[in-house]
């Protein structure tokens, strides 16, 4: 048993180096992708500064953030509307979602947002009662206005994950059983509105797509077929590291980015794709852990939340690229290209490792 | 301190925990699935689209006839071939293209656009079309070889020959038949592309040569075919036909030294020809034989012993069975008649009371050991389906076996009827036809031989003797003296058929044929002559097919050095006659004035054109002075 307050001890070292190990994985997933240590060097760049923001914020108690939740928030839908205005916002396959930020590439605010959002979010749950209308309806207007702005990029797949997020948060703080059903409900019920009036026809098409690849296989059904033949090509023990070809004749898209799982399991098989799996259910497992042994209602939701993001994002990503997700640009977390996604992923890192060395001492019991 | 709220939301945890282990659990299956179960099917996958595979046409075998002349060689001919991600610059290139291929520059534009790997730009060009092309060095623009399918000998043999498709593969007649062997295997060249289909200039490369195929050899003399297409084409233009066929064959090997058909057509243009131009209604086509049968039923009644060839016969001009009167096609009758004068006079009411006097069971146990209504097992695409038309065994009554008798209500199929007859002649052996003798390689060593076939002993050898006095004295005595070749015996039978008209019944419509063998004290020949439809002065095989028996298997004859063992008369002419000269392939005026020169007179009764296809009376033929020659004209046939 470690020592109290920010001492840290044996589950947060294992968590760190589960992290660290994905993300330099990563790195080199990401110069088997590229075969150029272009993208390779600016991904390490972000790891440097995502490593920096974990050694500032994990010497900050943790209940400090309730202080700044105004301005967190505030910060967050600054950016959410800053990235909408033209010249500001750059346009990257058809969504405005990033701002150019010279020499470290672009950042993207949705991504910030998340964290954002979770730690002003667990600060509107954070009174330890078994509530309801009173904290749900704030929470789902306190989440819909940034989900409303990621909409008018558009990003859908990322509104998606604020939504799951909220779902989790509200389940972990113990909302009323009633009210969770509800919203589970009403969610459902708004699946073909939301189909009909929030999509547009291209992502209504991946729709389509996902159900059938083949109705439409060299367009629509492409990434998909070609995610599944990469997948499926790498057989148990996988073509070797730099082995792929399906990534090297550039038959599959975009396997820097959403689709470098498919490149993990074409390289490294069902072995090595079932050991990343199970890294992530490590770190997934040891947040749980986290949430348990938060001393505060906000520490619990603080973590919890992060588990929700994590868990989201492995469980759509992987989904699309073995086809049981559709296709939405959501990334790998610590292993997709991408500098924003990787800094906001170890700022929630941080924050779990804050919550752990700030928690209940079991000896009191 | 653990208080309500506490314990609901470790309670919580939990349940996320677990849900969190379904959903990685529901992934890990998937992959299994993907990578482990289905792994087989994406890794095909992979590995068919990361390489770009180009064929290339084996060389097809010759065909050669009996003696080893070729009959249909392959040459090799480029075609160009694009692969439309590699060109840059698609319009300069079509324009380019279209100059020099003669083609429409919206085509090879279309086509150099396709989102295709590789597509044909033109197959098949000629090497001069081709070296310009290259010079070009036009990118994403290259070359196959595919083979070309030559004649030499022009369109000859060219309905057992058969054609051959745009992709070297044999699509009808012996060219199908026999197209494992010919058509070899085709070579590839594999080369590794990215997913826009350019080449990988350091990626994997392979190639497999292709394995040129074998010739095949046929039991087809080219040059008796020639003389049989020559013939056959003759007498269908002069007789006006609507089409004819001279089969010759073997009869101790069922060897087919010649198949000719007319009209014919240019295997090299096949695509002007329609598909029933180029049938082979000889092998492939049923009809009712008529009087050419009897040689059937003579030897059924003779080898069964219901009448001996010392038996006679007494015809009043019809025979009465059940209610209906079989008439002879001589009115009044023959009268009193030998067995041997039946045959010669091709007396229905004989043979239709020798059928009957057989009865069915004993003439159809015949028919069929002959080979009718079974295939003749040639080997010919669609020959297992030409069985020709037996009525079934029970529904044939008095009636119907006496037709059967003289050749009606029956239909066999042309080489159906010179198998029979040719067995015949093989001492009462059955043979199966034949049209290859070998499969040989390049070297003409033999890779696979088809040696003769015999089927079953249908008449004993006694009685094939018997039946070939009386078919020898129908050439002498009978209806079959035109067949007759100087310095040989020839055996035989004539036949003038009435056809089924479409409306039912008999209509006015006839096939003359004459099927026979020579020399027939050892025969080394037979062959059948069908005159379909002629639309001239007369309808009889005798007068329009058996000449050219006479001509085709007299040629045959020579050609196979048999020597002849006959007496030739030389006929002479006695004062007040003139023995007719041969003016056949003279121009019309040239052969009146060496008619004029033996005192006769000439008169065209027939065909369009300025050269003698033909005259009558035959030239030798001893006749009044001042006689009329009638002549066929036609146009030069060499040209």
């Amino acid at each position: 048993m470690g020592g109290r307050g920010r001492n840290p001890d044996l589950l947060s070292l294992a968590l760190v180096a589960l992290t660290l190990g994905l993300t330099v994985f990563g790195l080199v997933m990401i110069y088997s992708a590229t075969r150029s240590f272009d993208l390779a060097a600016r991904q390490g760049a972000w790891l440097c500064v995502s490593l920096c923001a974990f050694a500032v914020l994990t010497r900050i108690n943790y209940v400090e953030f309730m202080r700044v939740n105004r301005l967190v928030y505030l910060v967050v839908l600054v950016l959410l509307i800053a990235v909408l205005i033209p010249h500001v916002g750059k346009v990257v396959n058809g969504a405005r979602s990033w701002i150019p930020l010279g020499p470290l590439g672009n950042l993207q605010p949705s991504e910030i947002a998340k964290i954002g959002i979770i730690i002003t979010l667990a600060t509107l749950l954070r009174n330890a009662s078994v509530f309801g209308r009173h904290e749900v309806v704030p929470a789902l207007i306190h989440v819909c206005m940034p989900v409303f702005l990621i909409l008018l990029q558009p990003d859908f797949g990322t509104a998606m994950v604020f939504f799951v997020v909220l779902f989790v948060m509200l389940f972990v703080g113990g909302t009323d059983i009633k009210w969770m059903i509800g919203l589970f409900v009403t969610g459902a019920a708004s699946i073909p509105l939301v189909i009909r009036y929030v999509l547009r026809d291209y992502q209504r098409e991946r729709l389509l797509v996902f159900l059938d690849p083949y109705s439409d296989p060299l367009r629509s059904g492409w990434n998909v077929i070609q995610s599944l033949v990469s997948v499926g090509s790498g057989r148990l023990f996988g073509k070797g590291l730099f082995g792929s070809t399906q990534g090297r004749l550039g038959f599959l898209p975009l396997h820097h980015n959403d689709f470098i799982f498919a490149l993990v399991c074409e390289e490294f098989g069902f072995i090595g794709a079932s050991m990343v799996l199970a890294a992530y259910g490590a770190i997934l497992f040891i947040g749980l852990k986290i949430a348990l042994s938060a001393k505060d209602e906000f520490g619990r939701c603080l973590a919890g939340g992060i588990v929700a993001l994590y868990l989201a994002h492995v469980v759509i990503n992987v989904g699309m690229v073995v086809g049981l997700m559709p296709v939405t640009g959501i990334p790998l977390p610590f292993i997709s290209y991408g500098g924003s996604s990787l800094l906001t992923n170890w700022i929630g890192l941080s924050l779990l490792v804050n919550v752990y060395s700030n928690r209940t001492r079991l000896s009191f019991r | 301190m653990p208080d309500e709220t506490g314990v609901v939301v470790r309670k919580r945890i939990v349940v996320a925990l677990l849900i969190l282990s379904l959903a990685m659990a529901g992934l890990l299956v998937r992959l299994f699935y993907l990578q482990v179960i289905r792994n087989a099917w994406f890794s095909e996958r992979a590995l068919n689209q990361r390489f770009w595979t180009l064929y290339e046409d084996s060389r097809r075998g010759p065909i050669y006839d009996s003696r080893g002349r070729k009959l249909a060689v392959s040459m090799s001919a480029e075609s160009i071939v694009a692969s439309p991600a590699q060109v840059r610059d698609p319009q300069s290139t079509a324009r380019q293209l279209a100059e020099i291929l003669d083609m429409d520059y919206q085509t090879v534009y279309e086509r150099l656009t396709q989102p295709l790997s590789s597509v044909y730009i033109k197959r098949k060009v000629d090497a001069d079309t081709a070296q310009a092309v290259k010079e070009l060095r036009l990118p994403g623009i290259a070359f196959t070889e595919k083979g070309e399918r030559f004649y030499p000998s022009g369109s000859i043999a060219s309905h057992v020959l058969g054609i051959v498709g745009i992709d070297n593969q044999g699509l009808e007649g012996l060219e199908l038949e026999y197209d494992r062997y010919l058509s070899g295997k085709r070579g590839s060249r594999r080369a590794e592309v990215d997913a826009r289909g350019q080449d990988i200039p350091l990626g994997e490369k392979e190639y497999t040569p292709p394995e040129d195929g074998y010739g095949i050899m046929l039991t087809i003399d080219e040059r008796i075919q020639m003389v049989a297409e020559r013939e056959i084409a003759k007498a269908v233009v002069e007789a006006n036909a609507r089409r004819g066929a001279v089969i010759v064959m073997n009869p101790k090997t069922g060897a087919i030294l010649a198949m000719a058909l007319y009209p014919t057509y240019d295997p090299g243009n096949w695509r002007d020809a329609t598909a029933e131009e180029r049938r082979n209604w000889a092998v492939l086509d049923a009809y009712e034989p008529g009087s050419t049968f009897k040689v059937v039923t003579a030897a059924s009644v003779l080898d069964s012993g219901v009448r001996s060839v010392n038996s006679t016969f007494n015809d009043p001009g019809f025979v009465i069975v059940e209610d209906r009167r079989v008439r002879c096609w001589r009115a009044g009758g023959h009268g009193f008649q030998t067995f041997t004068e039946t045959v010669e006079n091709s007396c229905n009411p004989a043979f239709a009371t020798y059928a009957r006097e057989m009865g069915v069971p004993t003439f159809y146990r015949y028919i069929r050991a002959f080979g009718f209504g079974s295939p003749t097992g040639l080997d010919f695409p669609g020959d297992s389906a030409s069985k020709g038309v037996l009525q079934p065994e029970k529904g044939v009554g008095e009636v119907e076996i006496a037709n059967i008798g003289f050749g009606q209500g029956i239909a066999v199929t042309p080489l159906q009827l010179l198998q029979a007859i040719a067995a015949i002649a093989n001492g009462g052996t059955l043979m199966k036809p034949r049209l290859v003798e070998s499969v040989v390689d390049e070297r003409m060593q033999v890779i696979e031989r088809f040696p003769p076939e015999s089927v079953r002993q249908v008449i004993s050898p006694t009685t094939a003797r018997t039946l070939n006095e009386v078919l020898i004295s129908v050439v002498e005595n009978g209806s079959g003296t035109r067949a007759q070749i100087p310095g040989y015996l020839v055996a035989g039978k004539t036949g003038t058929a009435q056809k089924v008209s479409p409306t039912g019944g008999y209509g006015d419509k006839r096939v003359a044929s004459f099927g026979g063998y020579a020399p027939a004290d050892d025969p080394e020949i037979a062959a059948l002559v069908i005159i379909d439809e002629p639309n001239t002065y007369t309808t009889y095989g005798g007068v329009l097919a058996a000449p050219v028996f006479k001509e085709v298997v007299g040629d045959a004859l020579r050609l196979l050095n048999v020597p002849p063992n006959q007496p030739i008369a030389q006929p002479t002419a006695s004062p007040g006659q003139t023995i007719v000269p041969d003016i056949r392939n003279y121009p019309v005026v040239e052969a009146e004035a060496i008619a004029k020169g033996s005192r006769l007179g000439l008169r065209i009764v027939g065909g369009q054109g300025n050269i003698v296809l033909s005259q009558n009376p035959a030239p030798g033929a001893r006749v009044q002075a001042n006689t009329v020659v009638n002549v066929v004209v036609g146009d030069d046939p060499e040209q």
